[in-house]
């Protein structure tokens, strides 16, 4: 390409739009003397190159704003397993009180098959005459609770709930059985053991065993 | 770069499988701002489908960026993060060409008027030279407009003068490379002279010499100019 006015092109150059790339360079002060004098030249001149200039300001300060939150965590974790650049994790356990939940709900229902009026007489029944016996046990698929309820030799019901899950130490629970209900408090015995128990009197057990409820308070 | 930045980047180099989503979360920023102005512009788009179209670019722009080569990784990677915003096709398709012929309308009567007055136009003034209101000249020429419109309609084209970009750019590079020969002094004066708009006095102030000087320096560099552009002097 050949000029044939230098001077003329001196003049006209000011009124050409600047690239994006010369935008940032002028942004970061990258550009040599000569760009500056051009760029600076044309921003006198220009409303659509200053509005420009302008919204790479705005994009600079944006970037100092570096707070992530976990929402954003989990959307560039999705959208990298999209793109098979990561492998899904495993599902994140539910939380403590989600988890108790659960495994009371299934405990109950346990218990509550065992002891139907029927099993009543027919098991529970059976062994009561005999020392500490144990007339039902529960534990959780992935074995962290467990629960079992034993017949004293003075008739009294006795229900222990222990745990190797440490998180489970001091929480509460209340466990009603008919019209007796009680709080207790999960508590330390071992490095590896969590527990608690309650006794219910023979005068207050139910008839119907079956009617029971367990729940993290 | 911050250290923490060259830090990721480093063990993304190495292959280090947590360095990407490091490095994706520190840029997310980038994409945040993007979507951004992009949505308040196209308000009936899915302001999420954007955000996880702009962390494709970016990711595709953290694979393919060469730190020994390219230079800042924002300019760099604010290509891709838009160009992969805008492939979102509910942005074209709900799009109609009247704001790209409205954009084009405004900035050729401010490029019009820029070079007619050699001073920067106000929205005012092109209002009255177009036709449009003020606020429409206004709305038109914010920058998030001016990002949407020349990103969606290819519309980016500088005042002509009868030349295309490419030729425009050339004639930049060459004046430019020309200038950068010339000794501090003669540069400092053509710039000063041809783009500032500074006569010969002024400059003679700002750098402590006398007009006569300045005015012979002057001449003598665009004679250089010439001579190093192949220019035969008119008679």
């Amino acid at each position: 390409m050949k000029l044939d006015d230098p001077e003329k092109e001196l003049r006209a150059t000011k009124y050409h739009h600047l690239t994006e790339d010369e935008l940032d360079s002028y942004h970061d002060q990258t550009l040599d003397e000569i760009g500056q004098a051009r760029v600076r030249a044309h921003l006198k001149l220009c409303l659509i190159c200053d509005e420009r200039l302008e919204l790479l300001r705005e994009e600079s300060a944006a970037l100092n704003d570096r707070e992530v939150n976990a929402g954003d965590v989990e959307l560039v974790r999705r959208v990298m397993q999209q793109m098979g650049l990561q492998k899904p994790k495993p599902a994140s356990p539910l939380p403590l009180q989600a988890r108790l939940a659960e495994y009371f709900r299934q405990a109950v229902m346990s218990w509550r098959a065992h002891f139907m009026p029927a099993a009543v007489r027919g098991a529970g029944h059976r062994g009561a005459g005999d020392s500490g016996e144990e007339v039902w046990h529960w534990q959780s698929e992935d074995g962290i609770l467990k629960a079992r309820a034993t017949l004293e030799r003075n008739a009294d019901l006795v229900i222990h709930i222990s745990s190797s899950e440490s998180a489970l130490d001091l929480v509460r629970l209340k466990i009603r059985l008919g019209l007796f209900s009680e709080e207790i408090t999960l508590r330390r015995v071992s490095n590896s053991e969590i527990s608690a128990r309650v006794e219910i009197p023979r005068r207050q057990r139910p008839k119907n065993l079956s009617d029971i409820s367990i729940e993290a308070v | 770069m911050t250290e923490d930045e060259l830090a990721s980047w480093k063990r993304y180099d190495r292959n280090d499988e947590t360095a990407l989503e490091e490095l994706v979360l520190h840029y997310l920023p980038l994409v945040r701002f993007w979507v951004n102005q992009i949505s308040g512009t196209a308000r009936w788009a899915n302001r999420d489908d954007l955000m996880q179209e702009g962390i494709i670019g970016l990711i595709d722009a953290i694979r393919k960026f060469d730190r020994d080569r390219e230079g800042e990784f924002r300019p760099y990677a604010r290509k891709f993060v838009r160009g992969a915003v805008f492939r979102n096709p509910e942005l074209s398709r709900n799009r109609t060409r009247y704001q790209g012929d409205l954009y084009r309308k405004v900035r050729d009567v401010h490029d019009k008027l820029m070079q007619q007055t050699g001073r920067r136009p106000t929205p005012e003034d092109i209002a009255v030279e177009s036709g449009l209101s003020v606020k429409q000249v206004r709305n038109t020429l914010s920058a998030r407009n001016i990002a949407f419109t020349e990103e969606l309609f290819d519309a980016g084209e500088a005042p002509a003068a009868g030349r295309s970009t490419v030729e425009r750019q050339d004639a930049e590079i060459l004046i430019g490379e020309a200038l950068a020969k010339l000794n501090e002094r003669e540069a400092s004066i053509l710039t000063r002279h041809y783009w500032g708009d500074e006569t010969d006095l002024e400059i003679a102030q700002n750098l402590g010499m006398t007009e006569g000087q300045v005015s012979k320096i002057r001449q003598r560099a665009v004679a250089k100019l010439r001579s190093l552009l192949g220019v035969e002097k008119r008679k």
